[in-house]
């Protein structure tokens, strides 16, 4: 099976390529050979709609969007609400079924009534950022190509998307990560492993005694053991060849600076996930601060960066999921990509899903895809432009920290040059009027004048 | 035993007419330079001073980069011209009035140029000598005004706060400006109409530098004393009103430009700051960069009128108004600068050579003229040597405003070419963020800058919590450098603990090149990991 796949992979990959290569006078160059670096970076529990649903120029939030109520003092149609980064936030629940009653059957109205329970109306997960709330988060968009319809991999939370996110294989909607371990499943390390290409996992706070054998039940929930399936692979813990990849998160920067940076750096945050009730402020302070590492250094030239999120978190997004292969695939999550060949500030309106980044990751080292979910995949590399002259970009600026505020300048000058003007004036009246004597009485001199 | 004395006797004997024979040269050649001439010779006489004063001021201006004031002054006419550098960075309306700034800006409209401001500031410089001679020449006689310009052009007080853009030359030319009017006025009958003109010079210095409000209050001193010149009262009553009106330019353009919110911090600031110096700032700190020897000259000349042979008139009255109005209020005032007491240079030029002048004519015995001229050369020679050493070696001082500041520009430069825009430097102290915000247009803030907004330049970004804006990744560098370091010991190693702690890596390294040599670190950059 595996064979055929890559038999089949490596043909799709060499019909891809000349897709991406544009006809021009001058040659353009091949993703291998432009892109040297990818960096994968996802963050948890954001739809689309949530931070980006208002934003112009994207299929956002409808005029006529409207939840069912969850109960009898709810309105018939409950409108979605603005949040901000100080709003108090409520934690979401994030399942295959709460995400099937919230598509209620392709209504999209069922968010509010899915979430709703003996502590929650429900109301929470209608919310909404709007454009300029999230200062970083556009920053980083204005840099980036925006992509407004990729889903996330598979219907439910984070544990069954991150291990969907190396394997391409969808695991069952699993809450939390099996107690045994993940089953022996191939992942994208392993086809890198195989090519002979340099990967990384940073992780964000890594510890690494903590690991399948060593969790606790809420351990295998949330932490880095889910969003780090590696952590729970009885192969990789064993084999200190393939653990030694996984590492802290402070080694990327001080592998960026040693310009040691691998061809697939894996970006895993463990604390500031952006997930609710977080302030996803937190989470994105994160993502600028290993984006700008990787702009200060020498390996952006030839870098491509995928800020990517593993799940929707609960909250309401308005487009239905496809179905991908024959399975559906999860809500709409916000995705990014940067690099010098792509076109900053764009949106791609194309249809991608999680298993898209494995899709790039084979194209840029030809490796064989994982299943058929990554193989039909669409690939992103049709957002790149290797036509264009690498871009150089500014750094992702700390908030409040714009241009300073300047007044009319020619106010100053005009008013200044009036001064001046009047001290001339004043300098002839002067001298005019010592010219011209006046008829007054002598001077008494002055005791000791010379 | 009697050999020996007459061997000595011989040796004295020898020695005076030695003395003898250099002093009648001498006299000889005083007598040539200072004797009456005709008015062509006179006016070559000033034009070899002026060319002394321009050499001393424009020569080598480019060997160091901007300080931090400079920065500040070059970079708001930068942005008063919308050189897109500069406007993101650099507020227009900050601490002090805009003359200087809006007659730099033409120079500023594009690139990073840093020397065309000072250009304009020695050419104010330079100004003011040849206002000194005008001066000398109304209040005592042209061989006065040459020889106070020729103190003032030599100078090194004069000379080096007039090679930096600064705020203090050009105000103190207005004032000189100002002060040959008052005494204009006083020097004849119906010329009162002067102090009209006097009013309205000290209104531009105001407009230039605020603190020229205190030469003000030195012309009300000046016309307390002489009360002849309030004869007719109008003329007075006019130029005090014309110096205040011209004081109130400044806050009413900028309000009128919607800039008044940039500066209205200030006054609160400079009220609440605390001391900078001591009182022996002035005496010891300016008073040697005056030169001790002009300024005990000048003292005896005051305080000893039988030396000179020149009497107490409304002359001495109106110098001395000028300089102890201003010297009292700074001396008092708490915060203390090393450029406050520009304004008062020409003064003391013109009572030294008000002194030096008679003296070869008073003394009458061979040894006492040589006295006199020995006085001369050596008042000179106690000028022009550190004016030159000023000149060649601008770093060597370390004073906020009396230099350079050691590999700042050239650190500026290379953030410029090798930082990503955006990108964030946290230095010591406000001086280098100022100077490194200036080449680099990367926004940089000092570590040194209190987060009390009573205790701060209201321009500069206080870093609240440095530890936690590094882990943030909201700065990726941390500079240290000498010069910094040496004012803020505590805040220089506050930096490098922050280095080490978040794994800084030296990506720049400046060096004091001495000899073509690299002699000391001057400056390190270090990029920092959050």
């Amino acid at each position: 099976m595996n064979r055929a796949l890559a038999l089949l992979g490596a043909t799709m990959v060499a019909a891809a390529l000349p897709s991406v290569t544009p006809a021009g006078a001058t040659a353009p160059l091949s993703p291998s050979a432009a892109i040297r670096h990818v960096v994968v970076m996802t963050q948890g529990g954001r739809s689309f709609d949530n931070y980006f649903g208002r934003r112009p120029g994207v299929d956002g939030i409808p005029a006529t969007s409207c939840q069912l109520p969850s109960s009898a003092k709810q309105p018939v149609c409950i409108a979605p609400h603005v949040l901000t980064p100080a709003s108090r936030q409520l934690p979401l629940l994030s399942t295959a079924g709460i995400e099937a009653a919230s598509i209620n059957h392709g209504g999209m109205n069922g968010f509010v009534r899915a979430q709703a329970s003996d502590r929650s109306d429900g109301m929470a997960a209608d919310g909404y950022f709007r454009p300029g709330s999230l200062p970083l988060l556009d920053d980083i968009s204005r840099r980036a190509v925006l992509f407004d319809h990729w889903f996330a991999g598979v219907p439910g939370g984070t544990v069954a998307n991150r291990f969907f996110g190396i394997t391409a294989k969808p695991p069952g909607d699993r809450q939390q990560v099996p107690p045994q371990g993940w089953p022996v499943t191939p992942t994208i390390f392993d086809r890198l492993s195989a090519a002979g290409v340099s990967w990384r996992v940073y992780v964000q706070n890594y510890e690494p005694a903590l690991t399948i054998d060593t969790a606790s039940t809420k351990q295998l929930i949330g932490g880095q053991v889910p969003r780090v399936p590696l952590l729970a692979m009885r192969r990789f813990l064993d084999d200190p060849a393939l653990s030694s990849h996984v590492m802290d998160l402070d080694r990327y920067y001080s592998d960026l600076a040693a310009n040691r940076l691998p061809a697939l750096s894996w970006i895993v945050s463990t604390s500031t996930t952006e997930q609710a009730p977080q302030d996803p402020t937190r989470g994105q302070q994160l993502s600028r601060a290993v984006i700008n590492a990787l702009l200060m250094s020498s390996a952006w030239q030839h870098a491509a960066f995928l800020l990517s999120y593993d799940d929707s978190g609960g909250w309401f997004d308005h487009v239905r999921p496809p179905t991908v292969a024959g399975a559906t695939v999860g809500l709409r999550v916000p995705t990014m990509l940067l690099s010098p060949y792509a076109v900053p500030g764009s949106v791609n309106h194309a249809t991608f899903d999680a298993a898209s980044t494995l899709k790039l990751i084979e194209q840029v080292w030809r490796l064989a895809p994982l299943s058929v979910r990554d193989l039909v995949a669409r690939s992103p590399l049709s957002a790149f432009d290797f036509n264009r002259t690498p871009q150089t970009t500014s750094l992702i600026a700390v908030p409040g920290g714009g241009p300073v505020p300047q007044p009319r300048r020619l106010v100053l000058y005009l008013g200044y040059l009036a001064a001046f003007c009047v001290v001339l004036g004043l300098w002839a009246v002067g001298y005019r009027s010592a010219q011209r004597p006046l008829p007054q009485p002598p001077r008494p001199v002055e005791p000791g004048a010379r | 035993m009697a050999s020996t004395w007459l061997g000595t006797h011989y040796v004295a004997v020898r020695f005076d007419d030695v003395l003898v024979r250099f002093d009648r040269r001498m006299t000889s050649a005083a007598d040539r330079v200072l004797r009456p001439r005709p008015r062509r010779d006179w006016l070559l006489a000033p034009g070899l001073v002026l060319l002394v004063a321009a050499a001393l001021r424009l020569f080598a201006l480019d060997r160091v980069g901007l300080n931090s004031d400079e920065a500040v002054y070059a970079g708001q006419s930068a942005s008063l011209a919308d050189n897109p550098h500069f406007t993101p960075l650099f507020p227009i309306v900050r601490a002090h009035p805009l003359t200087m700034q809006l007659l730099m800006s033409p120079f500023y409209r594009t690139g990073v140029p840093d020397v065309p401001g000072r250009y304009v500031a020695a050419l104010f410089g330079v100004g003011t000598v040849a206002l000194v001679y005008v001066l000398g020449s109304v209040m005592y006689g042209p061989r006065v005004g040459l020889v106070a310009s020729a103190v003032l052009a030599v100078m090194p007080y004069h000379v080096i706060v007039s090679r930096q853009i600064m705020l203090d030359g050009p105000m103190a030319f207005f004032a000189t400006a100002a002060l040959t009017c008052l005494a204009l006025a006083a020097s004849g009958p119906a010329r009162n109409g002067w102090l009209i003109a006097a009013g309205g010079f000290i209104g531009l210095a105001a407009l230039t530098k605020e603190t020229a409000f205190t030469l003000a209050v030195a012309a009300f001193v000046f016309l307390s004393l002489v009360n002849f010149l309030w004869r007719p009262a109008r003329f007075p009553l006019i130029g005090a009103g014309a110096a205040l009106l011209l004081t109130l330019v400044y806050p009413i353009v900028t309000s009128v430009s919607g800039g008044s919110g940039g500066g209205q911090s200030y006054l609160l600031w400079q009220l609440t700051r605390q001391p900078n110096h001591d009182f022996s700032f002035y005496p010891v700190v300016v008073g040697a960069s005056m030169g001790f020897a002009v300024l005990l000259v000048a003292a005896l000349g005051v305080l000893m009128p039988r030396l000179t042979g020149r009497r107490f008139t409304w002359r001495e009255m109106l110098l001395l108004s000028w300089v102890l109005v201003p010297l009292l209020f700074f001396v008092v005032w708490p915060v203390k600068g090393f450029t406050y007491l520009m304004p008062l240079a020409p003064a003391v030029a013109v009572l030294a050579a008000r002194t030096l002048l008679p003296l070869p004519a008073k003394l009458t015995t061979h040894r006492r003229r040589l006295v006199a001229a020995l006085i001369a050369v050596v008042t000179f020679a106690s000028l022009l040597v550190p004016a030159v050493e000023g000149v060649m070696r601008p770093t060597r001082s370390g004073l906020a405003g009396a230099g350079g500041v050691p590999g700042g520009r050239e650190a500026g430069r290379w953030v410029n070419t090798h930082v990503p825009f955006g990108a964030r430097l946290m230095t010591i102290g406000p001086s280098m963020a100022n100077i490194l915000q200036y080449y680099s247009a990367r926004h940089c803030d000092g570590l040194s800058v209190s987060p009390n907004p009573l205790h701060r330049n209201p321009s500069y970004h206080a870093i609240a919590n440095a530890d936690a804006e590094l882990r943030n990744g909201d700065y990726q560098y941390v500079v240290w450098d000498v010069y910094s370091a040496r004012r803020s010991p505590h805040f220089a190693a506050r930096a490098m603990d922050l280095v080490h702690r978040y794994s800084g890596r030296a990506v720049y390294t400046g060096a004091q090149i001495e000899g073509g040599r690299p002699v000391r670190q001057v400056i390190v950059i270090y990029q920092v990991i959050p």
